[in-house]
């Protein structure tokens, strides 16, 4: 009887702790063009350069994988691998539709993130501040998942080097109470399943949960500088391209 | 007497080329290829609020102007 005790609870004590572990997960993402501009004023070749652009955003994907306190967002697949130069210059372009090229690594318990830039491999480091999310009561289902609507508003340098206002809107899942999302956008009280962000929205289509003690997220190693330096390089193209 | 007329005239030449203006001639316009100048209207039509960054909006203005030579 005692033994039959002490088996029931081992089976209890290690079903709560495997359940404990399940603090990981992996997300696909996909991004669509937001992007409303008029495209009937343009001339044939800017249209070709439009479908290009669009033609690469829909093969690109990219990946949020994330433990208990860390989370790595990077894209899924390099650059054109293919040698066509045309076609690598839509993968440049189309990348305008995310607002920049980089992958992000936030480490939560330790207050910090990096961006990693693909287009030469900076790393900038940041200290990374709750987001001031302003989570309304607004729903939808997105696939099975019932999620609401958060906003966020981004202060950065636009390329006419005046600071500019952005408003991201997320969805997310409180059912999935996983406080991460693309890029560096996390915090909420559910994971993101879907973000708008200027030119692009991104978009949830694979999601894994589970205890997979194979995700480890390390921070890309290297020369790192500070958002500020990184910002004072940002003023820099702006006067190039004046 | 010829080398006196010679001499004169040799002085009023010279003297002529002194009362020639000499102005700097500055260039208020730079100017740009086609490529170039189709490449900021391909940013004003995508971007007409300035809205990306200064890094990306350059890359993406360099990708076009590539690709605009690239097909002429």
């Amino acid at each position: 009887m005692i033994s039959k005790i002490a088996f029931f609870c081992l089976y209890i004590f290690s079903f709560y702790s495997g359940y404990s572990q399940k603090l990981s997960g992996t997300v696909v993402y996909k991004v669509v063009s937001a992007s409303v501009y008029d495209d009937r004023e343009n001339d044939e070749r800017g249209k070709k350069m439009v479908e290009g652009r669009l033609a690469s955003l829909a093969k690109q994907t990219f990946l949020l994988e994330f433990t208990a306190s860390k989370s790595k967002f990077v894209r899924n697949n390099s650059l054109s691998i293919n040698d066509d130069k045309g076609e690598q210059l839509y993968d440049k372009m189309a990348t305008s539709y995310y607002s920049s090229s980089y992958d992000y690594y936030l480490d939560s318990s330790a207050g910090i993130g990096m961006f990693k830039y693909s287009r030469d491999g900076t790393l900038v480091t940041q200290q990374v501040k709750e987001k001031e999310w302003d989570i309304s009561t607004e729903s939808k289902k997105i696939g099975d998942y019932l999620c609401y609507k958060a906003v966020y508003i981004k202060k950065y340098m636009g390329r006419d080097g005046n600071m500019k206002t952005l408003p991201i809107t997320a969805w997310f899942v409180p059912s999935l109470p996983y406080r991460y999302g693309p890029k560096q956008y996390y915090g909420l009280p559910g994971l993101i399943l879907e973000l708008h962000e200027l030119f692009g929205v991104f978009l949830a289509t694979d999601i894994k949960i589970g205890d997979d003690k194979n995700i480890t997220i390390e921070f890309p190693k290297g020369k790192t500088i500070s958002e500020e330096e990184y910002n004072a390089r940002q003023a820099a193209f702006v006067i190039k391209s004046k | 007497m010829k080398k006196l007329v010679f001499t004169a005239l040799a002085v009023v030449a010279f003297s002529a080329t002194s009362f020639a203006e000499t102005r700097e001639v500055k260039v208020d316009k730079i100017l740009f290829t086609d490529c170039e100048n189709w490449a900021m209207d391909q940013m004003a039509l995508y971007d007409p609020g300035d809205q990306l960054p200064p890094e990306e909006a350059h890359d993406n203005y360099r990708s076009l102007v590539e690709e605009c030579d690239r097909n002429t």
